[in-house]
């Protein structure tokens, strides 16, 4: 028992230490995850104004003391909406990767598993959705679910499902020659259990990596979608409509509309990187490629 | 191959049903009574029954989709509501903004991506990979529509180089044409440039490390000729289906790029039809550029045959 907890350590150490082996940028980019999350649940408390907080004499304003990154047009604070802006874009982004992980997944494992024309017919459905540009998709889907943030996760969900379906699939397909997958049938293991039990844990590394890098997708999708007027609607402080609403205003307060792109930004690359070494940490196989 | 070429065909087919299948349901799955919507709401009872009928409307989901086949296999995608006249009308004469805009930015960030990722791949730790990185994490990472406004902001307000939004047609005036289209073109590809460039990167570092490479470069080779002759060659294949995945992120790019730069093309035509719920250019538009995408790939499968002997070899 000890000797099982000894490995267990070595093996977290091991992950930590090639996680972090690339050098600071990694560090960077998780500190950038870390800090976004803490402004996300700390958001009330790093502001004394509130995101829907509109005073006049402010319209516009530049950084100042009061108003650390200015106003926007009806006089909001720029700052506290950012803050706030923080939570929208990590929630969808964290809800619909996790809702599509979870079907896409369980799909995937069946279609790959059952193999045969179940297999193809899955695959094909798959191939017809990806051939449909994503935000073209999300926003015919997303005109149904008028603005609210569970909507919209479920819809951006709906649009990332196939690249969970295809991992897992091409993953199951070759795990269920391995040998274990034969003795497990042999000795009368139901497909169930098979299919939980032991092909899902061997598909873990991957999808943990599919996922974060999902995360960013997400983020992306959700903001495009408010840009757009399809997503989060107005007043909700998304980073999306904050770039949508200060668009009007470029020339008198560039701020309102550039920050929330660079706090985008930066979310999306941190998850992306953090995905990168998640993916040398967690499967050596794939190290050293894209 | 010419099994092989049938299957991937029929595949492909197969593919552009369910397309066809899935746009025409996402589209009537959409809230909102779109004959209420043209006519607006004080529309009298006979009106509204008068349209249902001319847009098939009174009839059930299933017989509109037939119809909607039928008329897409004699070349007719169905009347817009909100402009009253055929889809094809409206796509032939938008299309042509959407390609000269999504055209030269797919060409310039293609050949520009390779050349990056050769250099980076070449010169793989030093200051310039890790510039090319680092640009291309931006671009991956940046929203296009910031990017656009970023450039709107810089260009067009402090520096006053460059218009802030309109188009003109490159039939019309060359110059001008170049004036209002190099902005969202340079924005367009900068995104596709990221994943080109990072995808020949890895592909070289991978050909670098085989052994026909140490074998031509222990013959003595020029390490030019080594990188652009041998090792070159078979690092592009893969990148021929980055570029035609490329296809997919260009338009839902031009979209947002139009959107920014007020170009009237797809991207803009699909919002605002999907804003008015106009069913039959929604699921026009929405079948026809997964028609396209479909296409693409379908060529890129026949091209890896050309370029790539061993793909050839097991077509027989």
């Amino acid at each position: 028992m000890s000797d099982r907890n000894v490995t267990k350590a070595n093996g977290v150490k091991r992950f930590f230490r090639i996680f972090f082996s690339r050098g600071w940028v990694t560090k960077i980019c998780f500190g950038i995850i870390v800090l976004f999350v803490l402004i996300a649940v700390f958001a009330p408390v790093l502001t004394p104004w509130t995101p829907y907080e509109q005073n006049l004499r402010n319209i516009l304003a530049g950084p100042g003391k009061e108003h650390l990154l200015g106003c926007d047009n009806i006089g909001r604070d720029t700052l506290t909406r950012l803050l706030y802006g923080a939570r929208i874009s990590l929630v969808t982004g964290l809800l619909s990767s996790i809702w599509a992980a979870v079907v896409g997944t369980t799909i995937g494992l069946i279609a790959g598993y059952v193999g045969g024309w179940v297999n193809s017919a899955i695959m094909r459905i798959t191939d017809a959705m990806i051939a449909i540009p994503p935000i073209i998709f999300t926003m015919v889907l997303s005109t149904m679910v008028t603005g609210n943030l569970l909507g919209i996760s479920i819809v951006i969900g709906v649009s990332i499902i196939p690249s969970y379906i295809r991992m897992v699939n091409g993953l199951v397909m070759s795990l269920r020659e391995n040998d274990y997958v034969t003795a497990a049938d042999l000795i009368g293991q139901k497909q169930l259990v098979i299919m939980f039990r032991h092909l899902l844990p061997n598909c873990l590394a991957s999808l943990i990596v599919t996922f974060t890098m999902n995360v960013g997708t997400a983020i992306m999708l959700e903001s495009t979608l408010s840009y757009l007027g399809v997503g989060i609607i107005p007043p909700t402080p998304a980073w999306g409509v904050m770039v949508s609403e200060g668009y009007k205003y470029l020339f008198n307060q560039p701020l309102v509309a550039i920050l929330p792109g660079i706090c985008i930004m930066l979310v999306v690359i941190a998850f992306n990187i953090v995905g990168d070494a998640l993916r040398d940490a967690l499967d050596p196989r794939l190290r050293g490629k894209l | 191959m010419g099994r092989y070429l049938l299957k991937r065909l029929g595949i492909s087919v197969l593919v552009v049903f369910l397309v066809s299948v899935i746009s025409f349901t996402l589209v009537h799955m959409l809230p909102g009574d779109p004959a209420v919507l043209a006519l607006g709401s004080e529309a009298s009872e006979q009106d509204v029954e008068a349209f249902r009928k001319e847009y098939h409307l009174d009839r059930p989901v299933a017989e509109q989709y037939v119809i909607w086949i039928r008329e897409i296999l004699h070349g007719d995608l169905g009347d817009s509501i909100t402009y009253s006249r055929p889809v094809t009308a409206c796509l032939a004469e938008r299309l042509p903004r959407t390609i000269s805009i999504g055209l030269p930015a797919l060409i310039l960030s293609s050949m520009f991506g390779i050349f990056c990722g050769i250099v980076s791949a070449v010169k793989r730790g030093k200051f310039v990979d890790n510039l090319i990185t680092f640009v291309s994490t931006i671009g991956l990472g940046a929203p296009q529509f910031w990017l656009g406004i970023l450039g709107v902001y810089i260009f067009g307000m402090k520096l006053k180089l460059l218009p802030l939004s309109g188009y003109v047609a490159p039939s019309e005036n060359f110059g001008q044409y170049v004036y209002y289209g190099v902005m969202p073109i340079l924005i367009l590809s900068f995104g596709l440039l990221a994943s080109v460039s990072r995808q020949t990167r890895s592909n070289m570092l991978e050909v670098i490390n085989q052994d026909y490479i140490r074998t031509a470069r222990a013959n003595g080779l020029v390490e030019k000729s080594v990188v652009y002759k041998h090792a070159l060659k078979n690092a592009l294949i893969p990148v021929i289906t980055t570029i035609g995945l490329q296809v997919r992120v260009v338009v839902g790019g031009s979209l947002m790029v139009e959107q920014v730069f007020n170009i009237a093309g797809i991207g803009t035509l699909i919002v605002s039809a999907i804003n008015g719920r106009d069913y039959m250019v929604v699921q026009g538009c929405v079948f026809v550029i997964s028609v396209f995408i479909v296409l693409v790939n379908f060529v890129i499968d026949l091209l890896y045959g050309f370029v790539d002997p061993r793909v050839r070899k097991s077509w027989r």
